[in-house]
């Protein structure tokens, strides 16, 4: 498995991130990994491995230190994201929606181009949300999704009306990835006035209790990936929220994509983790650490645990492996030393782009 | 991302493709990030070409599918939110 050094500049990373980093990695290789199989079978939502982060203080990662949180950058929270994918993609891709509703209210609240009464109004709703994240352990989440129609485009089809003491909600969200197991969800919606088109820049920001009445968590789940993200249908019958539980004063929320656009990007690093896990993967697999309790009987069996055995060409197993068990890297690389790929130690991508092993060493591998 | 997956199943061969393995898993999971709204591959390819193409005030002139990169939020102040900001 790839260690942070291995694709990230470390000077250029704060000690305290490069810690929480390298504790991703044990969590990960310890837990999440060993229960990814398990909550992708099931399509069940990692809700161990929540409990693991929150015990880590993880869920407060982008919160800001004044309320308790780690403050960390945008950047930084990115690469715990990416590393948590390395073991499991559901887990980092559903942190990143509780995280990223942290991270909006953090960031959007700094934007340049908020009034003073704006800001002034703003500031009492997300410390009101931060610190009832940090007492409670509170898992946010942020469906946004409707089905079918893209949110930047048009207004949000749920919709709130103004009612004594706060809101009353009304819509539907499709793929509400933690439908279920998070604690608050964020709910973007268009505020509509009588007699008036609903318009873009009337959407609106509230934050529901996963037990408000109304609110309900209907449909299957049952999809080709990302299975423990468990991203079901919410639909909100006259949801009542209170003025306090609006996350984002009037008007505001327009103002926060054209500033920052980038803000959706916390989805990427996600993905990111899940290549590299694939490359980490490979190169383990090709250098014969994958233990054979893992593959197939089939592997398991054939006659090739010696070191001198030939690998069969056009074989499903891998030429590399020969389906023995795990063996340690150096003891391998002594055995081997007519196999090329198997001397490097290519376990980044900066070392892949340079001479990834199926590309440098294709003869060798075939020979091996 | 994709492609990174599925080269990394085309490398380990067959026996990658095995539940037993998480390559698999992998594989299917990396699918999931082209589709997700509001940077679905596409609409990221339409601003692309759209604002290779135009000047951000003359993308609501341009020929294509509006609901791409011609209409949303994120063009701000030169977009439909022109007039509350």
């Amino acid at each position: 498995m790839s260690t942070i050094a291995d694709y990230y500049d470390l000077s250029r990373i704060r000690p305290e991130v490069q810690d929480v980093l390298a504790r991703i990695n044990v969590l990960g290789a310890e837990k999440f990994a060993p229960r990814a199989k398990a909550i992708d079978d099931e399509a069940s939502f990692p809700v161990e491995n929540y409990r693991d982060l929150a015990a880590e203080g993880f869920l407060g990662l982008t919160i800001p230190e004044e309320f308790g949180g780690w403050g960390f950058s945008l950047g930084e929270y990115a690469m715990v994201g990416a590393e948590i994918a390395k073991y499991c993609g559901a887990t980092a891709l559903t942190f990143n929606m509780h995280n990223s509703s942290m991270a909006w209210s953090r960031f959007m609240f700094d934007m340049p181009n908020l009034t003073p009464e704006e800001k002034a109004a703003f500031a009492p709703l997300r410390e009101r949300q931060f610190r009832r994240a940090i007492a409670e352990r509170a898992i946010y989440s942020q469906p946004i999704s409707e089905g079918g129609q893209n949110w930047t485009s048009k207004p949000n089809q749920t919709q709130c009306r103004k009612v004594d003491g706060g809101w009353k909600i009304n819509g539907f969200k499709k793929f509400a990835s933690l439908a279920g197991y998070c604690d608050y969800y964020t709910i973007v919606c268009t505020e509509v006035f009588e007699g008036q088109e609903p318009r873009h820049e009337d959407t609106m920001l509230f934050v529901v209790h996963k037990d408000n009445p109304g609110l309900t968590v209907k449909g299957d789940w049952d999809p080709l990936g990302m299975r423990g993200t468990n991203s079901r249908d919410l639909i909100l019958k006259d949801v009542f929220v209170a003025e306090e539980d609006l996350l984002m004063p009037r008007g505001i929320f327009g103002k926060t994509l054209p500033n920052f656009p980038h803000m959706m990007a916390t989805l990427s690093p996600t993905y990111m983790g899940v290549a590299q896990g694939a490359f980490d993967f490979t190169v383990d697999y090709l250098k014969g650490r994958i233990p054979a309790s893992r593959r197939s009987t089939a592997a398991c069996m054939r006659p090739s645990a010696s070191p001198s055995a030939k690998c069969t060409p056009g074989s499903p197993i891998s030429a590399h492996s020969g389906g023995r068990p795990s063996v340690r890297p150096r003891a391998c690389r002594r055995r081997r030393r007519s196999c090329a790929c198997m001397r490097r130690s290519t376990t980044s991508w900066k070392a892949c782009s340079k001479s990834p092993p199926w590309r440098s060493a294709p003869v060798a591998a075939s020979r091996c | 991302m994709l492609e990174i997956t599925s080269m990394a199943i085309r490398t380990c061969g067959g026996q990658s493709m095995l539940k037993s393995l998480p390559l698999e898993r992998m594989f299917r999971d990396s699918r999931c990030g082209a589709l997700m709204l509001p940077y679905t591959s596409e609409i990221m390819e339409d601003y692309l070409s759209v604002l290779s193409l135009y000047d951000m005030d003359e993308i609501d002139n341009a020929p294509g599918d509006e609901g791409g990169a011609r209409n949303s939020l994120w063009r701000g102040a030169s977009g439909q939110l022109r007039s509350v900001r």
